[in-house]
């Protein structure tokens, strides 16, 4: 009686055990899936963050090469952005006066050696000589001449602040 | 579309629309194949940029990135995707 119970419960003590291992094993199975899955999708991530960088990063490069401006226009065109046209020729830009002959040497223009010239001193004043004549001799002296009459008075200047017209063209003294 | 696909592209559609709707966050019951990623879905700028990066990693290609203009919904999804495969 004793024995039957006995070997019901090892009976019984194996299939829980077997249950628990059955159990164990695929709570561990279904766990290395589940690493599994996670690690492919943290390699996914890593491989789309990648990618999205370089995408960023060269449509930053882009938009700088366009000058700043991401506009379709812009960056379509990146090629001409900022351009001068023939002006951008670096071989014209080298040369220190483009379009003008080079000479052959390098000896630079003579400078001039003559000392500077003075400036010109006004003519000294000759001394008078003081001739003394007889009177019978003596060479007439000039008449004073008359003065001058008085020149005729000017007419009085008009006043231009009160001819003058803003809004009137053909009054001001300018337009005629 | 005026663009054939390709055979890839058309026996994976179902993915891609899966896909496109996981990184959109959006209900691919919803969806439709001419629905603006912008305008209609709320995209912005950043989420065409991942959802390229996606495509790229899930097909292994390299799609260039003037591209973008056309990812505007799904089909040009596919069209884009049936371009870089070469269809």
């Amino acid at each position: 009686m004793a024995e039957g119970r006995a070997a019901a419960v090892i009976s019984r003590l194996g299939q829980i055990t077997r249950e628990m291992n059955d159990r164990r094993a695929l709570r561990e199975r279904n766990a290395a899936q589940h690493r599994e899955a996670a690690r492919e999708r943290l390699l996914m991530q890593g491989k789309v963050a990648e990618r999205a960088t370089q995408h960023l990063s060269e449509l930053n490069r882009r938009q700088k090469a366009a000058g700043g401006w991401a506009t379709g226009k812009a960056l379509a065109n990146k090629d001409n952005v900022m351009g001068f046209g023939p002006e951008d020729d670096d071989s014209r830009q080298k040369e220190p006066f483009p379009g003008y002959p080079v000479p052959s040497s390098s000896v630079p223009p003579p400078v001039s050696t003559a000392p500077p010239t003075a400036p010109e001193q006004p003519a000294a004043q000759q001394p008078t000589q003081t001739r003394k004549f007889s009177r019978s001799v003596a060479p007439r002296e000039p008449e004073p001449e008359a003065p001058k009459p008085p020149p005729p008075p000017r007419p009085a200047r008009r006043r231009r602040e009160e001819v003058f017209d803003d809004e009137d063209f053909s009054n001001n003294s300018w337009m005629q | 579309m005026s663009t054939a696909l390709h055979p890839v592209v058309a026996e994976r559609a179902e993915d891609i629309r899966r896909l496109v709707c996981k990184v959109l966050e959006v209900d691919a019951d919803q969806v439709e194949d001419t629905d603006l990623f912008v305008e209609t879905l709320g995209a912005d700028s950043m989420k065409l940029i991942e959802l390229l990066a996606h495509l790229e990693v899930e097909f292994d290609i390299e799609v260039d990135e003037d591209e973008l203009e056309r990812l505007v919904n799904i089909e040009g999804v596919f069209a884009v995707l049936s371009a870089a495969l070469g269809g």
